[in-house]
């Protein structure tokens, strides 16, 4: 399976971010990462990506619980800017909230509700899907 | 004869003067009647006069007073001379009455006697009248004063006695008798008069008075009780008058009256008064009349203990100077409408400022006491302490607050339960995870397992307390018709590996159209982990056999799941067997949370779990659900 080329991290839990990005290495899940501790610096970096014409990630792992700004308020701006590339967004949460899973649906930009923990099984799950569409 | 009256005689054969005279002024009325010619009738002058008639306008017809006569007194008058002139022995004497020209009646004592021919036949008839007008009236007046005496008596129950000790002879009128109820042969004296007296004061004091009468002439008016001849008790007034003559009591007469009915009322009267007045004084509630300007007219003492006033300084006060001013205008407007009629009481929540400065809370209700006319006099009022119950009324308001803080930091807390203690487990889960992959070896080292199983344990702990929490938050959730049998078959496929490995039968005995209203995924859980609990806690020694059955009991309907397993102990631990972490069985999987989140399951849609058991015989859970028809 081919991996994917980039894949963008947005998370403020160290841990998460260095289990998830073993995850990905083992699963062999994309070849480079962009990894953010909250929606407001991820949003100014790809912001500035945009403008300098950079290549932009193919997957984002959304976390919904973050400072400075949420996942919620990262996709309400994020969603407003107009890009040429598909990108896919994955909310992955702790939250096992109804409501949350229910008002992440509601964004079309977001493909799924990923629970944590990330497995290595279920990231090969996302990257089969990732290649169906 | 006498020669004077041969003379007369004589005398008045020869000189008509002689008649003239007797006919004008010893009669009041002469008349001489031809009774073979009965039309004609001669009259004297004073026969008119009598009547207030001229007498030269009157003919000398007998039709001519036919007019002026009482009818009834024309017949017996008839009567009388048909007699007479049968029997001459018969006298012709009767009172008549005339009508006065001017109305009046005349009364005329009617005399007469006929003159007969050879054969003794009536030919005339001589007349004469007296008149008994003046006599006859002082008659009748006299009659109609005895009988409007007499009536007045009877009515005002007034009866009159007369003891006369010189023959020693009782005498009571028909009233006095009938008061004592007694018989008309009852044989009176003044001893069995005495003994009607009630004994006691009653006797004692018409012995004393009656005694002091006849034996110093005084006069007595006592009102005493006496009991009649018939056992009744009555209140009476007797009255009593000596008459002396020469130092000496000749009789004793007097009145007596029936004054009962207005005694008792009287008495009944000042009973209901004092009654009042020791409600008025001595009640636990502040009571108070009030006039019609707001000013204190009479206050007890509760009421001066609640504002802290002396009755002396409330009286000089107003309730409008002592009302707190925000309840000012609600009391007043409420007191107009009183006094307007609009309605017959009123009652309020209201402040009054206490002397020492202190707000006192009240419950007021206010009535009005009217005159016989229907316009207000003054109100009563009661006034009831319920500062207590303000005082505990805000605690309850801060309780509230506090509990409804308190509330939302639970709520705040089963957020971080869902969340970041689930963050930080899935982290331990996750790194384990990635341990395992990258660092095989590591799997061999005996603390792996443990921490393995740690990561294990706080993951599903994490997750029991996710649905604890989630029920405890979504209470509002929406009921679905779910068809119960088909939630029993789901279950039993899913334990279907347990049941065969543990050779158990379970039998789905529910009712297949049976509908329940429940949350689908709590429905779910529910049977899923009753019908797991059934074979978790299974008898080594025997085959599990699980049945499942249900019944409707409107408004439920009762699903009941048996096993024939381990049972439980209800005498030890019915009280916590729903509580969150209790074990029972010493069985390695029990976790307890299980059946706390089932019966919360069950409340959260409205229905209540039971349980029966014996040990080793087997346990009964018993769910009630709402029916769907209801």
């Amino acid at each position: 399976m081919k991996p994917i080329d980039i894949a963008c991290i947005i998370d403020d839990d160290p841990i998460f971010v260095f289990g998830i990005k073993r995850i990905m290495q083992l699963a062999d899940f994309c070849n480079s990462f962009l990894i953010f501790n909250n929606g407001k610096e991820a949003l100014d970096n790809l912001k500035m990506l945009i403008y300098a014409g950079e290549e932009l990630p193919d997957v984002i792992l959304l976390d919904l619980n973050m400072p400075i700004m949420d996942g919620w308020q990262f996709l309400d701006e994020f969603t407003g800017i107009p890009i040429d590339k598909q990108i896919t967004i994955y909310v992955a949460s702790s939250s096992i909230d109804p409501e949350d899973t229910k008002k992440a649906q509601s964004y079309e930009s977001v493909s799924n509700y990923i629970v944590k923990p990330i497995t290595v099984e279920n990231l090969k799950a996302i990257l089969e899907d990732l290649k169906a569409v | 004869m006498n020669y004077l009256q041969k003379e007369l005689y004589e005398l008045l054969k020869k000189d008509d003067r002689i008649f003239d005279f007797l006919q004008e002024s010893a009669l009041d009325g002469m008349w001489y009647w031809d009774l073979e010619n009965p039309e004609n009738e001669w009259m004297n002058p004073t026969f008119w006069e009598t009547m207030g008639y001229d007498p030269n306008e009157m003919p000398h017809k007998a039709s001519a007073w036919q007019d002026i006569i009482n009818k009834d007194d024309l017949n017996s008058t008839i009567d009388s001379f048909e007699k007479h002139c049968a029997e001459p022995n018969h006298a012709y004497d009767q009172l008549v009455r005339y009508k006065h020209k001017n109305g009046s009646t005349v009364w005329i004592r009617c005399r007469g006697m006929a003159i007969r021919d050879e054969d003794g036949k009536p030919i005339r008839m001589l007349g004469a009248h007296t008149d008994m007008t003046s006599y006859k009236d002082k008659e009748q007046l006299l009659l109609k004063y005895q009988d409007l005496l007499e009536k007045t008596n009877q009515v005002a129950r007034i009866g009159t006695w007369e003891v006369d000790l010189i023959n020693n002879k009782v005498s009571w009128s028909e009233v006095t008798r009938e008061i004592h109820e007694v018989e008309g042969d009852f044989e009176l004296s003044v001893e069995n008069g005495i003994d009607f007296y009630k004994e006691g004061k009653s006797r004692e004091t018409i012995t004393r008075v009656f005694n002091d009468s006849y034996t110093k002439g005084e006069n007595y008016d006592v009102e005493l009780q006496i009991i009649t001849a018939k056992g009744n008790e009555k209140w009476v007034r007797a009255i009593g008058i000596p008459e002396m003559e020469n130092g000496q009591c000749t009789r004793v007469y007097g009145l007596f009256q029936d004054i009962d009915e207005k005694t008792k009322a009287n008495q009944q009267i000042a009973l209901q008064e004092e009654l009042f007045r020791k409600t008025f004084e001595f009640a636990a509630i502040g009571m108070a009349l009030v006039g019609l300007k707001g000013e204190w007219l009479q206050v007890n003492k509760s009421l001066c203990d609640l504002v802290g006033y002396t009755e002396e300084e409330l009286l000089q006060l107003t309730f409008q100077d002592i009302t707190h001013p925000d309840d000012l205008d609600k009391d007043l407007s409420l007191l107009r409408e009183l006094i307007n009629g609009e309605r017959e009481s009123y009652q309020m929540e209201k402040r009054y400022h206490h002397k020492n400065g202190g707000i006192v809370w009240v419950l007021l209700s206010v009535s009005m006491v009217k005159d016989d006319s229907g316009s207000p006099l003054h109100f009563i009022s009661q006034i009831t302490d319920i500062t207590d119950g303000k005082r505990a009324q805000r605690e309850i308001e801060t309780l509230l607050d506090v509990t409804q803080e308190q509330n939302k930091r639970l709520l705040n807390f089963a957020h971080i339960v869902s969340h970041n203690l689930r963050s930080h487990s899935g982290n331990m889960a996750m790194i384990l995870d990635l341990f395992k992959k990258q660092v095989p070896s590591a799997t061999e080292n005996e603390f792996f397992p443990l921490v393995n199983e740690a990561s294990d344990n706080l993951k599903e702990t994490v997750s029991h307390l996710n649905e604890v929490v989630a029920i405890n938050t979504n209470t509002d959730k929406k009921l679905f018709e779910e068809n119960l049998w088909e939630y029993i078959e789901k279950a039993i496929v899913t334990v279907k590996a347990l049941a065969i490995e543990t050779g158990a039968i379970i039998e789905n005995k529910v009712q297949k159209q049976l509908k329940v209203k429940a949350i689908p995924a709590y429905l779910e859980s529910i049977t899923l982990n009753l019908i797991t609990n059934a074979l978790k806690y299974r008898s080594p020694e025997r085959k599990p056999v699980i049945v499942v059955t249900s019944s409707l009991l409107n408004p439920f309907v009762k699903l009941t799941v048996k096993d024939n397993g381990l049972g439980i102990d209800l005498k030890k631990h019915s009280a916590k067997l729903f509580g969150m972490y209790k074990t029972f069985h010493g069985n390695k999987d029990a976790r307890g949370v299980g059946l706390f989140i089932t019966k919360n399951q069950v409340e959260a849609m409205g229905g209540k779990i039971e349980v029966e058991s014996e040990i080793d015989k087997g346990t009964s859970f018993n769910i009630y659900l709402q029916n769907e028809t209801n």
